[in-house]
């Protein structure tokens, strides 16, 4: 579905991404770690269309996406949930989802928006609330539902622990696996959190510098401590 | 564009060579001191008194091009001193020249009261480091505040001795240029005199600011115009050479407007107007930005085309250079000098500018010697001290209680995972933030509260995360600017700038504008520019960020040997870099010192690993 071949991105002229490989099949919910600085936002970044590539190509559903603006590529089916999450902080959560939806111009989304409201309580409580008003949790939902509005295909997360309470990091996890089964949405996951990861994904890719350097299931990289000191820790 | 060439050694001293190396502008002050000296010959008087304008418009203009091309203030209020200049000239010549029978002294009065404003509103706008955009509104917002103002000065009771200031009618009966003695009758230069006057000191003002922009002043206000930041960092002190900029700026579109007044015995507010704001802008524009000759030509080409149209009063006049103006910037947006100057060099070879020749050493140096150490008195060397820095944002705790000794000699090393707090505390010991609480010690002695700048001339070398380079200027004059900071000195800043730039093997690049090196080139040069002053305290935030393995490995060894000099702290998240510089590592995590230790004692440490793996416990809650 999602495929990346041979991809050099970067930022004007420094390449973060070396010859990237990844392929992610329909219904799949795949997640890369790696360390900070070794170019896991770089690649999401590269799949939206924020920064162009250097070398390389991104197809999605075969078809190459290089010359597909951002809006095209979003209205696609790509949905990019950014690390700060990027909520309109001036915008009520009600207006952040309609923003969405206005976005996408897709027909039905009042009724699309009343089942949101329904599946994430907390968001009806707060709908007349500022996004900036929301706690770091209470914004990650935001911004998963807000994604959920464009009705995409691939959601693009990164780095959905960051920053959470440990509480509100387990629902989220519900709330992925719920999206990835009950919806039939592939996700891409960027993490470096490990515990979040093997709850969700039964594999994972390793990068450093630039590069996927192992594909394995999630459960070995949790017993293989020296694994984890080469790519994860120190 | 002129600023850029470099005088240096060899073919300085053979005639052919000083030919070669005279740019463009050179030739056209030329032409135009030649055109003054015929022009009185062979124009008949009224045009003669044309010419005279426009020359004193396109001085007008020229003072722009300093400041907007070459230093990058956007300066609206060039009108305003213009304004001032000619209004001091008619007040000062209208009471003294009867008394001293000549009016150049009043021209003088008028370049100081311009230079005085210019002084006055520049030190209010720099030294409060008002935004680009806020010095545009504010020297066009004071502009028209002079136009509203001297449009209500009608009436007998605004005089000031016998000059009426006249409100929008204006003042009247201004003397023209005179010479002669106290005590004797003025006597007024003709026409064409006048003309020749004006022609000879635009073209020596011209030549003045060509000369100046070659001399170090020149290349620091290059670099003020490239790089705000580095050029702060490299302990330049910005405001000053701004408001010097501008106050010259201002004295010479005070002369301008001087000779305007006595140009046409007349002024009134519409030297105020908006219009004429713009007008400058546009000459600068057309003739070329950067183009000390363009200012002229921009100027002569609007004006005589103005008057050929009817002139300002003509219904298609600002039609017609509305519509010059567009065509300008869309086709030609350098200006027409710099287009019709890159298409003469490209035509013409023996045009193009030659790059400079560098004193470079015959014998390539050694391997990796660190540059000699100039036997200047090192500054102050000891250990640099945090105690309990403490840095909110709001409500969130970036920094909170770091307590860390770097010694004098040695690299450290700062790790953490994200949020660690790592940026936030360099920025701290840069002096970019202000604690919140706790201090900054370097020898002995608190720096908590002293600028980057300051700490720089203390003996700090500075390179922050996001490269910071003048990427239009070469290799070596980003290492010069880098040099002369701390020398002082032309030639042994040069010399400086060649040894950094062959120990860092960046010779055969030294002419290369530095936004085309390679993304390793370009991190080294910039650590070059960091030990150019010979700093004893090296801040390094992620150097190695982009490079290849390479160029990362490369920059060990860069490291290491900075190490035996003197006190390098690096913040870095590329861990094999870390692991093979092997030297102290703290790990930061949540604002606080998690743990201290080398790099294998810590990859051992299960806890380490533990919060890097997003298992910190606590985990931060807004």
């Amino acid at each position: 579905m999602l495929r990346l071949d041979d991809v050099h991105a970067g930022y004007g002229r420094i390449t973060v991404l070396r010859s990237f490989n990844l392929d992610v099949t329909d219904g799949q919910m795949v997640a890369v770690l790696g360390r900070n600085g070794v170019g896991k936002t770089t690649m999401l970044r590269a799949i939206t269309g924020i920064i162009p590539l250097q070398k390389g190509t991104i197809t999605f559903d075969n078809q190459d996406l290089r010359h597909l603006p951002v809006h095209a590529r979003a209205r696609r089916g790509i949905a990019y949930v950014p690390q700060d999450r990027d909520i309109f902080p001036g915008l009520t959560v009600l207006d952040n989802l309609r923003a969405a939806a206005y976005g996408s111009r897709k027909r039905g989304w009042e009724e699309q928006l009343d089942a949101l409201l329904h599946e994430f309580p907390i968001l009806a409580e707060k709908r007349n609330a500022q996004g900036g008003s929301l706690s770091g949790g209470q914004q990650q939902i935001l911004a998963l539902a807000r994604a959920l509005m464009t009705s995409p295909r691939i959601l693009l997360l990164d780095e959905p622990s960051e920053g959470i309470q440990p509480s509100i990091v387990d629902q989220i996890v519900d709330t992925l696996r719920a999206i990835n089964e009950q919806r039939d949405i592939t996700i891409l996951l960027v993490e470096q959190n490990l515990d979040f990861v093997s709850h969700l994904t039964s594999r994972a890719y390793l990068v450093d510098k630039g590069q996927v350097v192992r594909e394995l299931p999630t459960d070995d990289l949790l017993s293989d401590k020296d694994l984890q000191h080469e790519y994860l820790g120190i | 564009m002129s600023s850029g060439t470099e005088a240096t050694t060899a073919d300085r001293k053979s005639l052919a060579g000083i030919v070669r190396r005279l740019p463009l502008e050179v030739a056209g002050m030329v032409v135009i001191v030649v055109v003054a000296a015929l022009l009185p010959a062979v124009v008949p008087e009224y045009q003669a008194l044309q010419w005279t304008q426009w020359i004193l418009y396109g001085l007008l203009a020229l003072s722009l091009t300093f400041v907007w091309g070459h230093a990058g203030i956007f300066s609206f209020g060039q009108v305003a001193f213009f304004g001032i200049g000619g209004y001091t000239y008619g007040i000062t010549a209208i009471n003294l020249i009867n008394r001293t029978g000549e009016t150049f002294s009043a021209e003088l009065a008028a370049v100081v009261v311009a230079a005085l404003a210019a002084a006055i509103l520049g030190y209010f706008m720099f030294y409060g480091k008002v935004g680009d955009v806020y010095v545009a509104i504010i020297t066009l917002a004071t502009t028209l505040v002079l136009f509203t103002f001297m449009e209500s000065t009608a009436g007998p009771k605004y005089a000031i001795g016998q000059a009426l200031l006249g409100g929008y009618n204006g003042m009247t009966g201004i003397p023209t240029l005179s010479y002669g003695w106290p005590g004797s009758p003025a006597t007024p230069l003709s026409v064409t005199q006048t003309l020749a006057i004006v022609v000879g000191v635009a073209g020596i003002i011209a030549f003045g600011l060509h000369i100046l922009l070659r001399r170090p002043f020149g290349r620091i206000v290059a670099g003020l115009r490239e790089n705000e930041d580095r050029t702060q960092l490299l302990g330049y002190d910005i405001r000053r050479y701004r408001l010097i900029v501008f106050i010259i700026g201002g004295s010479i579109a005070g002369l301008a407007g001087a000779g305007y007044a006595a140009w046409g015995m007349f002024i009134n507010p519409a030297v105020f107007g908006l219009q004429q704001a713009a007008l400058v802008v546009i000459f600068v524009l057309v003739g070329g930005r950067t183009s000390l000759l363009g200012a002229f030509v921009g100027a002569i080409l609007l004006q005589s085309l103005s008057t050929s149209l009817g002139g300002s009063d003509s219904v298609l006049t600002p039609i017609i250079l509305g519509g010059v103006l567009i065509a300008v910037v869309m086709l030609l947006p350098q200006g027409i000098v710099p287009t019709v100057s890159a298409i003469a060099q490209r035509l013409v070879p023996q045009l193009r500018p030659r790059p400079p020749q560098l004193p470079v050493p015959t014998s390539p140096p050694e391997q990796l010697p660190l540059p000699t150490k100039s036997d200047r008195a090192s500054p102050q060397s000891g250990p640099l001290e945090a105690i309990d820095l403490r840095k909110s944002f709001g409500g969130l705790t970036a920094v909170d209680g770091v307590s860390l000794t770097f010694a004098p000699k040695g690299v450290h090393c700062l790790i953490g995972p994200n949020g660690a707090g790592k940026s936030t505390f360099f920025n701290l010991l840069v002096g970019r933030y202000r604690p919140t609480s706790g201090q900054v010690i370097f020898s002995g002695e608190d720096i908590t509260g002293r600028e980057p700048y300051q700490r720089v001339r203390q003996g700090f070398g500075i390179k922050l995360q996001v490269a910071s380079l003048y990427t239009n200027l070469t290799a070596f004059e980003n290492m010069w600017l880098a040099s002369y900071a701390n020398i002082g000195n032309t030639k042994a800043a040069t010399q400086r700038a060649i040894e950094i730039l062959s120990w860092l093997d960046l010779i055969p690049q030294a002419n290369h504008l530095a936004g085309t090196l390679a993304h390793g080139q370009r991190q080294w040069l910039e650590i070059g520019m960091v030990l150019a002053p010979e700093p004893v305290i090296i801040l390094l935030d992620e150097p190695t960020a982009g490079m290849t393995r390479e160029e990362t490995l490369r920059t060990v060894d860069l490291v290491t040997l900075l190490g035996k000099h003197a006190s390098v702290v690096v913040v870095e998240h590329d861990i094999e870099f870390v692991r093979q510089l092997n030297v102290p590592v703290t790990v930061l995590h949540q604002g606080r010192i998690f743990a201290q230790g080398g790099i294998d004692e810590l990859r051992r440490d299960e806890q380490v690993l533990e919060i890097y793996l997003g298992r910190g416990g606590d985990n931060v809650e807004a």
